[in-house]
């Protein structure tokens, strides 16, 4: 599937892991990030469909991120933030920050996976592919 | 009217996101419980596989120790053909080595099961100063059999531990056999505790050759060889893992364990825990 | 040899599926004074103590077929055969592996591997009071 995935955490083991389960999901296009402004010069460059933006980040955090990822659309740009802890406050704050979901991140990754591809149904229905 | 529209659509939109937060947060602790549960089963399988293994591999190298030590025992009775002295004397050297690895063997499955940590322990209160009484009895005659004094310097009443008694005693076994070791004969192995409101401390203390001050945190470590022990064996091959357990013991009941020495003025191993009433 | 010749030799049934253990034990029984019967695994065990009758039994825990455990708790359940003293041999005496031993109904146990001397201290404890150990 070439729909393009961006992941930005910076925890090294769940972006080596997630990008494995996407490519394993069949999907083959994925970059990744360290941080929030690294991730935005990656988003600015590559122009992603997709982004996963953990919600505790060094430097800008992860609501900040998505809020500017956001921004630089296009509009049917999808955003997935993702925690290793449930909070409804943290929730409450990606929400308003713009993000499409909050899924916490488990020993598999499958609910993250998961989310991605449900968006992905949605990102397709409601565009056409270039 | 236009401002009350706006107001109710933003109150609209606030309670629109709280939903959807909230129903969110409730997905996320169903999922982490049933991750939770995997996980729990994950680490019933490991330690099923771990008990698997030390059953095994103890059946395994008990076996043929065992035949070893019997086929020596065998020849030694003369029943097999009249034994030389330099005959007796190398058996009993092959013998000596068997019972080496099979302390050894013991050892190792025992540190592997407190290091699963899903050791069987049954804990109970007990009172360590009677504890500690019996086991030094226990150790007499191996003392007089090595001509050295086991003292014991009792204080106050001690008050009573929360733990494994069966470990506790596997920690003074260890301590005192290995300064039985370690003491010439003529020396004197003295075992003295005290203790506060919140610990209990107990020392053993040898007459023995000492240790060098780089390795006493290192003797702790599995399988160190310390150059300056001296036993009848000849130098030391290493104290194996008695000490290892000695520790991980006293992490379980949340103490420690240390050694204090200078070469040529013996050695203290001293054990500290919190006492039931602290834990 | 026993001194007050209380009657015939006493009889041991060795239950030991490794040859060179029974053999071991053989010899050495039949040094000390004692008849010894032999049997490979714990059904021929079970059937060896039922039709012998032994003064003792000397079985290891773990055998193919029905192992030490489950025929210790067959001969002790047997009319037959409960009075028969049952001295198990273990191979996993570490920090309270004993309780199998235990519970299988055994009168002693021993953990491999063991002196000679200790398994005659138990066995004259459990059938040869008299006896003067060599």
């Amino acid at each position: 599937m070439n729909k393009r995935i961006l992941i930005i955490d910076d925890d090294h083991v769940d972006q080596k892991m997630m990008k494995k389960s996407l490519e394993k999901a069949g999907f083959q296009i994925i970059f990744t990030a360290d941080s929030g402004e690294k991730g935005l010069e990656v988003a600015r460059r590559e122009k992603p469909q997709v982004v996963i933006v953990d919600t505790l980040l060094p430097g800008m955090d992860g609501h900040e991120t998505c809020r500017q990822i956001k921004q630089l659309g296009p509009d049917d740009l999808k955003i997935i933030a993702t925690t290793g802890a449930v909070d409804a406050v943290d929730a409450g704050r990606a929400r308003k920050a713009g993000a499409d979901d909050y899924v916490v991140k488990t020993i598999d990754y499958a609910y993250v996976i998961a989310a991605v591809q449900k968006v992905i149904n949605e990102h397709s229905e409601n565009s056409v592919e270039k | 009217m236009k401002n009350e529209n706006q107001e109710i659509a933003r109150l609209q939109k606030e309670l629109g996101d709280m939903q959807w937060a909230s129903q969110k947060t409730n997905d996320g602790i169903k999922i982490l419980y049933k991750d939770l549960e995997r996980k729990n089963e994950e680490l019933k399988k490991l330690d099923r596989l771990r008990s698997k293994f030390v059953a095994t591999v103890s059946h395994e190298l008990r076996t043929p120790l065992t035949i070893i030590v019997q086929a020596i025992e065998n020849l030694l009775t003369g029943a097999f053909g009249p034994v030389t002295d330099s005959q007796r004397l190398w058996l009993g050297r092959i013998n000596d080595n068997a019972d080496h690895l099979n302390g050894l063997l013991s050892e190792i499955l025992d540190l592997s099961k407190l290091e699963g940590g899903q050791e069987e322990r049954k804990l109970e209160c007990f009172d360590i100063g009677e504890l500690i009484h019996r086991s030094i009895d226990n150790m007499q005659p191996l003392a007089q059999n090595k001509n050295v004094a086991l003292v014991l310097k009792t204080s106050n009443k001690l008050p009573k531990i929360w733990g494994s008694s069966r470990q506790l005693i596997q920690v003074i076994t260890n301590l005192v056999g290995n300064a039985l070791k370690f003491t010439p004969p003529k020396g004197q192995i003295e075992i003295a505790f005290e203790n506060n409101e919140s610990n209990v401390r107990v020392s053993v203390s040898d007459t023995g050759p000492g240790i060098n001050r780089e390795d006493l945190e290192k003797i702790f470590d599995p399988f160190v060889q310390s150059e300056n022990g001296h036993s009848e064996h000849g130098p030391t091959k290493g104290i194996g893992l008695g000490l290892t357990i000695c520790r991980e013991i006293m992490t379980l009941h949340k103490g420690r364990i240390w050694a204090e020495s200078e070469p040529g003025r013996g050695s203290h191993f001293i054990f500290e825990m919190p006492t039931e009433r602290k834990q | 040899m026993s001194f007050f010749g209380f009657g015939k030799k006493k009889k041991i049934l060795v239950v030991e599926d490794e040859p060179y253990i029974a053999q071991g034990l053989e010899a050495r029984l039949q040094l000390e004074g004692y008849d010894v019967i032999t049997a490979g695994d714990g059904k021929e065990g079970v059937s060896q103590a039922r039709s012998e009758r032994p003064d003792l039994v000397i079985m290891d825990l773990m055998m193919p077929k029905v192992n030490g455990f489950d025929a210790c708790k067959m001969l002790k359940a047997d009319d037959k055969t409960k009075k028969i003293p049952i001295i198990v041999l273990t191979a996993m005496k570490t920090l309270g592996n004993t309780d199998d031993a235990f519970t299988s109904g055994a009168d002693a146990f021993l953990a491999k591997p063991f002196k000679n001397e200790r398994l005659l201290e138990k066995i004259q404890k459990l059938i040869d009071p008299y006896k003067e150990l060599k």
